[in-house]
């Protein structure tokens, strides 16, 4: 028996195998984009990379400022300007920092070539937001993030559900900075 | 419409099914959506999609340069409407054949407004809508009276490609690009940090750590071969059990993750045999008013 085929049927077809089919798996198969196709279309088709490496030290973000007329840092309650958590007990920013998401998913040229720039652009914006918040305080002269690798060999909590500990729970020596932002 | 003919391969891909398989699909996966934009929404829609939360600019992107610019907050009641009113409108198949399109637009730019929250599941339901946006009859699983309809296959093909590949280029990039393969202790690794639910505490404290070596070797074995499972009919049962378990424990053990869950439970609705999701219809039909669910009463 032969099947009649309607021409739209057959075009879109051909168009989801080549633009949807195809690409799915050669980027899921090499981890490269497709060159010839443009970036935000391999962004959508870059599916597969999930969980495809073990982490031993989980990074925790701080975000600190520094008062007009002081020399010690605040460290900013995060829930105060992020509400949002999307995927994992962590808010979007968190998604902006972490290095091991960009390099898994093959981001790692286009997302440390930027990553300066981000920061400064986030650094403005709780600048913004803190003294909108917080009209009575002293303005800010200064934003840094910093960073600590939380080692699971080393004292991690597991007790329910991940909860970032306060900044004071570690050792000074393990607090980076990643980048500082002064206004 | 003019037809044609096409001499090989027509009938994998061209050959007539009733719409069941994809209607059934329409519903889930438009169910599925709303479920998970209202909770993005409940959680913060204004930092989420208006110029109200932080966001990055166009020359800071870090993933592709295709910039969309934020609402304003004035502008969001509307987006709401258009989001969840297109999604509830394809979910009870009321004008599906056009209020897909718009389900479409708004998860287009729901993914592209914030690379920072977008994720598989964006991609896959953006992948979801396109094929019904270009495929959907919107018969069954509908408020809409109309006669029984007959269609081409190959949009369910395409969405049962689109499953298999995702497992299968998943277990492929844990072995060929990650450490599943030289570190028996990934997953037990991954549970720990931010993802980390109540119930995932719990097991880590309760299992041994070899037995997540187990657990993390039979996930791997699973996606890779998700071809097989997936492709023979005789062995979709398994798959069905194997990746529902799968599912499940990802559900459970990682927080929010629930939603990328439903979304590839969504892809399984397409290798489920007609006669099955009839039966599962009219159990429903039976539930609710017959007045709602058009449609014949056998098929």
């Amino acid at each position: 028996m032969s099947t009649h085929i309607r021409k739209k049927d057959l075009w879109s077809c051909l168009f989801l195998l080549c633009f949807w089919v195809f690409p799915l798996l050669y980027i899921g198969l090499t981890k490269k984009e497709i060159s010839f196709f443009p970036r935000p279309l391999c962004y959508l088709q870059r599916v597969a990379f999930l969980f495809t490496n073990g982490i031993q030290q989980w990074p925790v973000y701080y975000f600190q400022a520094l008062p007009e007329n002081s020399e010690d840092w605040i460290t900013l309650r995060e829930e105060e300007y992020f509400q949002l958590q999307p995927f994992g007990y962590r808010t979007r920013i968190y998604q902006m920092f972490l290095p091991f998401v960009h390099y898994a998913m093959g981001y790692e040229s286009q997302w440390q070539k930027t990553s300066l720039e981000r920061n400064e652009e986030l650094a403005a914006w709780l600048k913004q937001r803190y003294e909108a918040i917080h009209p009575q305080s002293l303005r800010l002269k200064a934003i840094q993030f910093v960073v600590v690798y939380y080692d699971i060999n080393e004292n991690f909590s597991l007790e329910g559900h991940w909860r970032p500990p306060p900044l004071e729970f570690f050792a000074p020596e393990k607090i980076k900075i990643l980048s500082t932002h002064h206004f | 419409m003019k037809k044609i003919k096409l001499p090989q391969l027509r009938e994998f891909f061209f050959a007539s099914v009733d719409t069941v398989r994809l209607d059934a699909f329409r519903m889930c996966l438009a169910a599925s959506m709303l479920l998970y934009f209202a909770d993005w929404w409940k959680q913060g829609a204004e930092e989420w999609l208006t110029t109200e939360g932080f966001h990055i600019s166009k020359e800071a992107l870090p993933y592709h340069p295709w910039y969309v610019a934020p609402l304003s907050p004035e502008f969001l009641p509307w987006f709401g409407m258009l989001l969840f009113g297109s999604l509830t409108a394809v979910m009870v198949g009321w004008q599906a054949r056009w209020t897909v399109w718009l389900a479409l637009g708004v998860t287009v730019y729901a993914t592209l407004v914030d690379q920072l929250s977008a994720f598989t599941l964006n991609k896959l339901a953006i992948a979801g809508f396109l094929v019904l946006a270009l495929a959907t009859k919107g018969h069954y699983w509908s408020i809409e009276r109309g006669s029984p309809q007959k269609q081409s296959v190959w949009p369910i093909r395409i969405l049962q490609i689109t499953l298999i590949l995702q497992y299968f280029t998943a277990g492929w990039s844990k072995a060929a690009y990650g450490d599943w393969l030289g570190h028996p202790y990934v997953f037990w690794e991954q549970l720990h940090g931010f993802y980390r639910t109540d119930l995932a505490a719990w097991l880590l404290r309760e299992i041994p750590k070899p037995g997540w070596g187990i657990v993390q070797w039979l996930g791997l074995i699973f996606e890779l071969l998700s071809p097989a499972l997936f492709g023979f009919p005789a062995l979709r049962v398994w798959g069905f059990m194997i990746g529902g378990i799968f599912q499940i424990l990802v559900a459970l053990t990682m927080y929010k993750l629930i939603y990328f869950s439903l979304v590839m439970f969504c892809f399984y609705v397409v290798f489920i045999p007609d006669p099955l999701l009839h039966r599962i219809r009219l159990s429903f039909r039976g539930i609710f008013s017959k007045k709602k669910f058009a449609g014949p009463t056998s098929t």
